[in-house]
């Protein structure tokens, strides 16, 4: 989104987080696999945008999206090198609060999830992309192909490759695991 | 998908992942599309808006279906004791405070018996195990005032926290507060309030149930 002004207002903003908020998660996700400190890195680069366009003589902003990737991803680096801990949602304790799963199947589907976002963590960055693109953003062939300057049938073989590929990271991993 | 062993098919893995990614993406996050997300948001905001008739403000960064650009923490309490252990903090809020903000709580309690609701993404601690809220009593409303300053240290890390102290008939009877990822914007030293919709709280029984203190791994109480 091209922005030659440094003072965008907060409905140009609000617009911008609503049109993309939800790529940059995915974009941050593929970058640490991790839901909340994905989410944090949306919030501080919308935050830090706020920020630096009512600041005082500061430069324009060229391309909105490429700046909040990059405060977005020097975010997540600072946090690597400090190793800092994001807040964890607790919304399996409201299920359990509210009666809608035991306890018993509330773990099953926390380490079925962590098992997965380990495989997802451990196949080729490639393979991560185009599923993250396909299942988080459930964007379709068509549009991963636009993005990622190919085909659509070039992009449904890297979907099927990066799932066997994830296939066998997680057979492997639950072999191992038992 | 079951841990067998056996080779996944496609299929199995594509429902593994839809599964997964189903819990994974944040529920706050809008989606692009327009007549999903965007007509929830609005739907969720006027809904609000009529019930609180006093809400004036658009939501704000990741409200989609708690505009957390709200203006007012509305605890209702109904009935019984404040019991740490017996409820849960729903999901957080997305704010964003920039500037110096000055939070209002309004808290209301009524006595009565059940549930109650108080806020999303909010953790409420009874700090006093012992404090309880009196039969004789009929409405408990407490105000305070929080200071939030720019970039609070706790922010990005635990979040921020804050409490509120309410006198019954039994001595003070402190909820804590805990919230993160701020949305809202606000001038410095503006006066908000935040309602917090939807959280339930279970209490239990005042007379039927032993008393539970509050599960709290956060050292020494205020």
């Amino acid at each position: 989104m091209p922005n030659d002004r440094s003072n965008l207002s907060s409905d140009e903003i609000e617009v911008a987080y609503r049109t993309q908020a939800r790529e940059l998660w995915a974009i941050f996700y593929a970058q640490c696999s991790d839901p909340e400190r994905a989410m944090d890195a949306v919030q501080e680069s919308f935050t830090r945008l706020q920020d630096y366009s009512s600041a005082a003589g500061s430069e324009p902003i060229r391309d909105m999206r490429k700046w909040l990737l990059r405060v977005g991803t020097n975010w997540l680096r600072d946090c690597a090198r400090r190793k800092v801990n994001s807040v964890k949602q607790s919304e399996h304790l409201d299920s359990m609060a509210a009666g809608q799963e035991t306890p018993e199947s509330i773990l099953k589907r926390r380490e079925l999830n962590a098992t997965v976002r380990e495989a997802l963590k451990s196949i080729r960055p490639d393979d991560r992309t185009v599923l993250i693109l396909r299942y988080a953003l459930n964007w379709s062939s068509q549009r991963m192909g636009d993005v990622l300057g190919t085909s659509p049938q070039a992009i449904d073989m890297r979907l099927s490759r990066a799932r066997k590929r994830l296939a066998e990271q997680l057979e492997e991993m639950w072999i191992t695991h038992e | 998908m079951s841990k067998t062993g056996m080779q996944k098919s496609d299929s199995d893995i594509d429902a593994t992942l839809v599964a997964f990614f189903r819990n994974e993406v944040p529920a706050e996050l809008p989606t692009t599309d327009a007549g999903t997300d965007v007509g929830k948001t609005v739907a969720a905001w006027v809904s609000l808006q009529n019930e609180s008739n006093s809400i004036a403000e658009r939501p704000t960064f990741g409200s989609p279906d708690r505009p957390a650009g709200l203006r007012a923490a509305r605890l209702s309490v109904v009935g019984g004791r404040v019991n740490a252990s017996q409820w849960s903090s729903s999901r957080s809020l997305s704010c964003v405070f920039v500037g110096l903000v000055t939070l209002v709580l309004t808290a209301v309690m009524l006595v009565g018996g059940g549930r109650t609701k108080v806020a999303t993404g909010v953790e409420v601690v009874k700090t006093n195990p012992d404090v309880t809220i009196p039969d004789s009593a009929d409405v408990v409303v407490a105000h305070a005032v929080e200071t939030v300053p720019n970039n609070h240290p706790q922010a990005e890390t635990t979040g921020f926290q804050f409490s509120k102290r309410f006198p019954t008939e039994d001595g003070p009877v402190e909820l804590r507060f805990k919230l993160r990822r701020y949305t809202i914007q606000r001038p410095p030293e503006t006066e908000i309030e935040l309602i917090i919709p939807e959280l339930d709280i279970e209490f239990f029984d005042l007379q039927a149930e032993p008393l539970v203190p509050a599960p709290t791994t956060r050292g020494p109480q205020e």
